[in-house]
C-alpha cells in the first residue's frame, strides 16, 4: 500500500511551485497595468509629493482630474485586487497612501482627500467613470477594496444620502452650500437604495467616508461637496444594474415588521452580498421576541425553521445572529440582535422556536449573553462553576499556557 | 452408583461420592472452559472473524487464561455494598446450577441420582439461582445492578411457569417425572421422540429455557447496552467468575435437559444406528443444543422488558396450557 | 398503596450506549422515565475558539475531529464557506472528487450508525458486518489521502490529492458489492420480528415538532418533510445527478432506520453517475491564493451531512483567520428533542431513541 501511495502521490513541491509561478506572472501583469494607468494620468506632478515610487502612479491617478484618468485607475485598481498577493497589497497600500498624500496637498486634511478625489471627478465627463470604477471592485470585493470604495462611491453616496438622513446633516449643509442644482433631486433617489445593500463592514466604510465628506465640506472646499453630489447621480441609475431578486423581499420584510411590530423595531436592513444577497435585518432587542412571533406566523414569511443561532463578540458590542428559513416559501433570512457588552441581554425566542433552546444556552455559556424568557438557562458546554465566557475576545484563560 | 446410594453412608461411600462430585465438577469446568471457547469461535465465524487463536494452539488455552486472570484478580467489594450478601450472592447462584446436574441421565447406566421427581427437582433448584442474582443486584448498592436484579426476578417469575407447564405434556405421555423413564419411552427412532408429538411444548420449552438462561435475546438482566452489565456490574475477579460459571453450567443443564425431555436422550434417530454407543448420541444432541444457543446469540437482537413480559404471559403461558389440553385429548383418543 | 420511590439514574458519560461521553440523568419510576436531563460538554474542545487563532487551512483538521464519523463532509462545509466568501472557482475534477468522497463518507457513516444501532438493540453481528463493509471505504480513503478517520483531504480551492491510479475503479467495484450487502442487511435485520417490535412506533413525533425543534437529516425526513439540502439548496455539483430523497411517514425509529438504509442506496446511485461523468484529467486545485484572506463579510453556508444540516457561519474581518467561526452541528441540534421524547418511555427505549437520533459526541460538544 505504501509503495502504491508513493507512486500516485504528486510531490507536494510541484503544486506549490505552480502556484508561485502563477502569482509571479499575475503580479507582473498587475504592475504593468498599474504602470500604464500612471503614465496616462501624467503622474509626474504627483511624484514630487508622493513618498514612494510605486505609489506615485496611483497617486497621480487620484489627483488627475482628467476624464480619461478617472476610468483608468478604476480599472487599474480593480485588477490587481483580484489576484492580490501580499506584495501587491503592499504596493496598493503604498499607492493608497500616496493618493492620500497627494490629495492632502489640496484639501489639507487626510480624510478629506478621498472625498476630494471624488469631488474632483465632478467634471461632467467624469460622472460615469468613477461610478463604474466604484461598482466593479465591489463585486470582486476583497477586504482591501474597502479602502478604494471609500475613496469614491461611498463618499459620493453619503453625500447624496445626506439630504435624506440626519446623520450626514453636516454634509447636507455642505451640499446645499455648494448650491449645485444637480445635487438636489437626483441623489435623493440614489440615497435610499444603496443604503440597503450595504454589508456591516460597508457601514464602517460609509461612516468613514461620511466623516471625510463632512470634513471636506467643513474645509470649505465647496467644489468638493458639490462634486460629490453629481458623482452620486450616476450611482442611482447604476443601482438597478445589479438588482437582487431579494430586494423586494427585504422591502416587504421591513414593511411587515414595521407594520406588525413597530416602526422603530428595525435598526438596519440590508442584503448580505457575500451570502447570496440574504435579506438581513438588525432588530432592536426590545422588539425581538415580538418580531420572532410575527416572522413565524406571518403568511408572507412563514419562517418556521430556525437553522442556526450564533453569538458574535464584535468587541464594541455583542451580536446574536439567527438564520431562518421558511419550509413553505423556501426563503432564507438572517436576523441580528445587538446588545451591549457589559450587561448583554437578548430576549429568548425558545418559546417561538425550540431549536433556540440549547443554542441560547451555548451562547450564554460561551459569550455570556443573558436570554430572559429562556426556560432553563444554564451553562451547557463548560462546567457549572466556570469563570468567564471563553468566546469573548477579551477572555483570559486561567492557565495561559493551555 | 445407585446401589451405593441405597446403602448406609460409610467413609468409603462418602469418599466415593465426593470423588464423583469433584470429578463432575472438573468435567463441568472443562465443559465451561471449552463452551466459552466454542461460543467465541462459533460467533466469530458467524461474524466473519477468526475468534480466539493466540493463546495456545488454535487459541485453545484462551479460556484457561481468562479464568486464571479472573482468579488472580484483586477481589474488590464496594464500600457501600451489603458485604455479607454481596459475598453470598455468587455462591447462591452457582450451587443450584451444579446441583441440578445430579438428576440428568446421560446413558442408561451413567447417571447420578435418578429421582422420581427429576423434573420438579430441576425446576425447584434452578429457581434458587435467581435469588442469588437478585441478592447480588441489591447488595451491590448500584442502580444498574438493582435494575438488572429486578428484571431477573420479573423474568424468572414470568418464564418459570410456561417452562414447567410445557413439560407437563411430556409427563402425561410418559406417565412419569423420572427423567430416565421419560428417555426410555422415546426409544425406537426419532419419530418416537417427544419433540414431534409435543411440538408446541417443545417450542415453548426452548423459548422459556433460553429465557431462564438469561441469554440473548432474553439477556435483559445483564443487557449491556442499557444496564452496562446488569446485576454483576460491581463484581470482578473470582466472584464474577462464579456468575459466569453458573450461566454456562445452566447452558449445560438446559441443553442436557432438552435432549432428555424432547430429543430422545441417548437413543439413536434410527434403530439400525443402535450399534453406536448411547453416550455419543447424547453428546451429539447435546452439542447441537449448545450450538443452537450460541447461534441465536449471534443472530437476534434483544427484546424489550415489557415485550418479554407480554410474550411470557400472553403467548407462552396460553400456548403451554393449550398444549396440555391437546395432549390430554390426544391421550384419551389414541393411546388409551 | 405501595409507596414507590423515584430513582435517579446517571447514564454516562461512560456507558456503552451513549456513543462516547454523552451523559443523561434520568429520573425513573420503576423502569419508566419521568424526566431526562442531558448533560454534555465532556468532549468540548473549544474548536470555535481555537479557530479564531488559526488560518483557514489550519482549521480543516479541526473539522475532522468534530464529527469524526463523517470527516469528509465536515471538511467540505468549512472549505465551501470560505470558497463562497472568497469567490474561488473549483476545478471540475476537484468537484467530482469531493462529491465522491462525500457520498462514500455518507455510506460509511450510515454503516457505522447501522452497526452501532443494532448493537444498542442487542444484536452483535450486524455491527461487525457493517464495519467489515465500512472498512473497504476506509481503505479507499486511506489510499486517497493517507488517513483512515481524520482525512484533512479538502483544501480551499480544491482537494489535496488527486485520485491514485485505479482508485476510481476500486470505487466502481465497491458499489455493486455494497448493493448486494445492503440486501443482505435487509434479510438479516430489517424483517426481524424482535427488531421491529423494538423500534416500530418508538420515539415518534410529527412534522411540526420536528421543524419546531430544528431537526434535520433523517430525523426530519422521517416525518415526511422533504428537506435534503443536496436537493433543496444544491451545493457542490449535486444538481447534476439524479437521486431520490427517501421520506418517512410515521416519524418513528423504524422510519429513520429505513431512511438511512435507503440513503445508502441513493448514495450508490449518485456515485455511479459521478463515476460515469468523471472528467478526464484536469486540476485538483483551483486558483486559490497561498495566503487565504477571506474578504470582510459574513456567510452562513450549510450542507447535508449524514446527520443532517451541518452549517458554518464565518465572520471575517479580512484577515487570514476568521474573526468568528460557528458551526451548526446537526447532532447538537437534533439531540434537543431527546428529553421530550424520553418522558414516559422505558430505560430500554432510551437507548433505542438515542441511537435512532444518531449523534456523534464530538459534534455535539464541538
Amino acid at each position: 500500500m505504501s509503495d502504491e501511495r508513493k507512486d500516485v502521490t504528486p510531490p507536494p513541491g510541484d503544486a506549490g511551485e505552480d502556484v508561485t509561478e502563477e502569482k509571479h506572472s499575475e503580479k507582473t501583469a498587475a504592475e504593468s497595468s498599474a504602470a500604464s494607468a500612471g503614465a496616462s494620468a501624467a503622474g509626474a506632478d504627483a511624484e514630487e509629493q508622493a513618498a514612494k515610487e510605486k505609489a506615485a502612479q496611483a497617486g497621480g491617478a487620484a489627483e488627475a482630474g482628467e476624464p480619461a484618468a478617472d476610468a483608468a485607475p478604476a480599472e487599474g485598481a480593480e485588477r490587481p485586487r483580484r489576484v492580490e498577493t501580499p506584495e501587491e497589497k503592499e504596493a496598493r497600500r503604498a499607492a493608497a497612501r500616496a493618493a492620500r498624500d497627494a490629495a492632502k496637498a489640496q484639501a489639507a486634511k487626510e480624510a478629506a482627500a478621498q472625498a476630494g478625489g471624488a469631488a474632483e471627478a465632478g467634471e461632467p465627463a467624469a460622472d460615469a467613470a468613477p461610478a463604474e470604477g466604484a461598482e466593479r471592485p465591489r463585486r470582486v470585493e476583497t477586504p482591501e477594496e474597502k479602502e478604494a470604495r471609500r475613496a469614491a462611491a461611498r463618499a459620493a453616496r453619503d453625500a447624496a444620502k445626506a439630504q435624506a438622513a440626519k446623520e450626514a446633516a453636516a454634509q447636507a449643509g455642505g451640499a446645499s452650500e455648494a448650491g449645485e442644482p444637480a445635487a438636489d433631486a437626483a441623489p435623493a433617489e440614489g440615497a435610499e437604495r444603496p443604503r440597503r445593500v450595504e454589508t456591516p463592514e460597508e457601514k464602517e466604510a460609509r461612516r468613514a467616508a461620511a466623516r471625510a465628506a463632512r470634513d471636506a465640506a467643513k474645509a470649505g472646499a465647496g467644489g468638493g461637496a458639490a462634486g460629490a453630489a453629481p458623482a452620486a447621480k450616476p450611482e442611482a441609475p447604476a443601482a438597478p444594474k445589479e438588482p437582487s431578486p431579494n430586494q423586494p423581499l427585504l422591502d416587504r420584510l421591513v414593511a411587515i415588521i414595521g407594520e406588525r411590530v413597530g416602526a422603530d423595531a428595525v435598526e438596519e436592513a440590508f442584503l448580505n452580498e457575500r451570502d447570496a444577497d440574504v435579506p438581513t435585518v438588525i432588530v432592536k432587542p426590545a422588539h425581538w421576541r415580538q418580531t420572532a412571533e410575527v416572522l413565524r406566523e406571518h403568511p408572507e414569511l412563514k419562517l418556521d425553521y430556525l437553522r442556526n443561532v450564533s453569538g458574535v463578540d464584535q468587541e464594541t458590542h455583542l451580536e446574536v445572529v439567527y438564520h431562518l428559513i421558511s419550509f413553505v416559501l423556501k426563503q432564507n433570512y438572517c436576523f441580528k440582535v445587538k446588545t451591549d457588552r457589559e450587561t448583554p441581554s437578548v430576549p429568548s425566542i425558545t418559546p417561538v422556536w425550540e431549536t433556540a433552546n440549547w443554542n441560547e444556552r451555548e451562547i450564554f455559556d460561551l459569550l455570556g449573553v443573558d436570554f430572559p424568557g429562556h426556560p432553563d438557562l444554564r451553562r451547557i458546554m463548560m462546567p457549572d462553576d466556570w469563570v468567564g465566557h471563553p468566546l469573548r475576545k477579551d477572555y483570559q484563560p486561567i492557565d495561559p499556557e493551555v | 452408583m445407585t446401589d451405593l446410594l441405597l446403602e448406609d453412608l460409610t467413609w468409603r461411600s462418602f469418599s466415593l461420592f465426593l470423588l464423583a462430585g469433584v470429578l463432575m465438577l472438573v468435567l463441568i469446568l472443562g465443559f465451561v472452559t471449552y463452551a466459552i471457547y466454542f461460543e467465541r469461535k462459533v460467533i466469530g465465524w458467524m461474524q466473519m472473524r477468526i475468534g480466539p487463536n493466540r493463546t495456545g494452539p488454535l487459541g485453545l488455552l484462551q479460556s484457561v487464561a481468562d479464568v486464571t486472570k479472573l482468579l488472580i484478580k484483586e477481589d474488590t467489594i464496594p464500600k457501600k455494598a451489603e458485604r455479607t450478601l454481596f459475598i453470598l450472592a455468587p455462591v447462591i447462584t452457582f450451587i443450584p446450577s451444579f446441583m441440578v446436574l445430579a438428576t440428568i441421565p446421560y446413558t442408561p447406566s451413567l447417571h447420578f441420582a435418578d429421582l422420581d421427581v427429576g423434573i420438579l427437582y430441576y425446576v425447584a433448584l434452578s429457581g434458587v439461582s435467581t435469588i442469588g442474582i437478585v441478592l447480588g443486584g441489591w447488595a451491590s448498592n448500584n442502580k444498574y445492578a438493582l435494575l438488572g436484579g429486578m428484571r431477573s426476578a420479573a423474568q424468572m417469575i414470568s418464564y418459570e411457569i410456561p417452562f414447567v407447564i410445557s413439560v407437563v405434556g411430556v409427563i402425561m405421555l410418559s406417565g412419569s417425572m423420572q427423567l430416565s423413564t421419560i428417555v426410555e419411552n422415546q426409544g425406537g427412532g426419532f419419530w418416537h421422540w417427544n419433540f414431534l408429538p409435543q411440538i408446541i411444548g417443545f417450542v415453548v420449552f426452548v423459548i422459556a429455557g433460553v429465557s431462564e438462561l438469561n441469554r440473548t435475546p432474553f439477556d435483559l438482566p445483564e443487557a449491556e447496552s442499557e444496564l452496562v452489565a446488569g446485576y454483576h456490574v460491581e463484581y470482578s475477579g473470582f466472584r464474577f467468575a462464579f456468575f459466569m460459571l453458573a450461566e454456562y453450567v445452566y447452558v449445560f443443564a438446559i441443553a442436557a435437559l432438552t435432549t432428555v425431555l424432547f430429543l430422545g436422550g441417548w437413543h439413536a434417530p434410527f434403530p439400525f444406528l443402535d450399534f453406536i454407543p448411547g453416550i455419543i448420541w447424547f453428546l451429539l444432541k447435546f452439542a447441537f443444543n449448545v450450538f443452537f444457543l450460541f447461534w441465536i446469540r449471534a443472530t437476534l437482537p434483544r427484546v424489550r422488558v415489557d415485550q418479554l413480559m407480554g410474550l411470557g404471559w400472553k403467548v407462552l403461558l396460553p400456548l403451554s396450557l393449550l398444549n396440555i389440553f391437546i395432549t390430554a385429548v390426544y391421550y384419551e383418543l389414541f393411546i388409551r | 398503596m405501595i409507596r414507590t420511590e423515584e430513582l435517579l439514574l446517571n447514564v454516562g458519560p461512560q456507558h456503552p450506549s451513549t456513543h462516547g461521553v454523552f451523559r443523561i440523568v434520568v429520573k425513573l419510576d420503576g423502569e419508566i422515565i419521568i424526566e431526562a436531563d442531558p448533560v454534555m460538554g465532556y468532549l468540548h474542545r473549544g474548536t470555535e475558539k481555537l479557530a479564531e487563532e488559526l488560518t483557514y487551512t489550519q482549521i480543516i483538521p479541526y473539522t475532522d475531529r468534530m464529527d469524526y464519523v463523517s470527516a469528509m463532509t465536515n471538511n467540505y462545509v468549512l472549505v465551501n464557506a470560505v470558497e463562497k466568501l472568497m469567490q474561488i472557482e473549483i476545478p471540475e475534477r476537484a468537484q467530482f472528487l469531493r462529491l465522491i468522497v462525500m457520498e462514500l463518507q455518507r455510506i460509511a457513516s450510515h454503516l457505522v450508525w447501522w452497526g452501532t444501532y443494532l448493537l444498542d438493540i442487542g444484536a452483535m453481528s450486524p455491527f461487525l458486518f457493517a464495519f467489515r463493509d465500512r472498512e473497504i471505504i476506509i481503505n479507499l480513503f486511506n489510499e486517497l489521502c493517507g488517513a483512515r478517520l481524520t482525512y484533512n483531504y479538502m483544501r480551499v480551492g480544491g482537494v489535496k490529492w488527486d485520485a491514485p491510479d485505479g482508485w476510481l475503479d476500486k470505487v466502481r467495484d465497491f458499489l455493486p458489492y455494497m448493493r448486494k450487502k445492503l440486501d443482505e442487511y435487509d434479510t438479516l435485520v430489517s424483517g426481524n420480528e424482535i427488531f421491529l417490535a423494538r423500534i416500530k412506533g418508538v420515539g415518534a413525533y410529527d412534522a411540526d415538532t420536528a421543524i419546531q425543534y430544528g431537526l434535520s437529516g433523517a430525523n426530519l425526513r422521517c416525518t415526511g418533510v422533504d428537506w435534503d439540502l443536496r436537493k433543496a439548496q444544491p451545493y457542490c455539483i449535486y444538481d447534476r445527478f439524479e437521486f431520490d430523497v427517501p421520506l418517512g411517514r410515521s416519524g418513528d425509529c423504524y422510519d429513520r432506520y429505513l431512511i438511512r438504509l435507503e440513503e445508502i442506496r441513493q448514495s450508490i446511485r449518485i456515485l455511479e453517475q459521478a463515476l460515469e461523468q468523471f472528467p478526464e484529467g484536469g486540476e485538483t486545485m483551483g486558483k486559490a491564493p497561498r495566503v487565504l484572506r477571506a474578504p470582510e463579510g459574513e456567510i452562513y453556508s450549510a450542507i447535508e451531512s449524514p446527520r443532517g444540516e451541518i452549517g458554518c457561519y464565518i465572520v471575517s474581518r479580512g484577515k487570514d483567520k476568521p474573526y468568528r467561526l460557528k458551526f451548526r452541528r446537526p447532532s447538537f441540534v437534533n439531540l434537543q428533542i431527546l428529553p421530550k421524547l424520553l418522558v414516559g418511555e422505558t430505560m430500554t427505549n432510551l437507548i433505542t431513541i438515542l441511537g435512532g437520533i444518531d449523534i456523534v459526541v464530538g459534534e455535539v460538544d464541538c
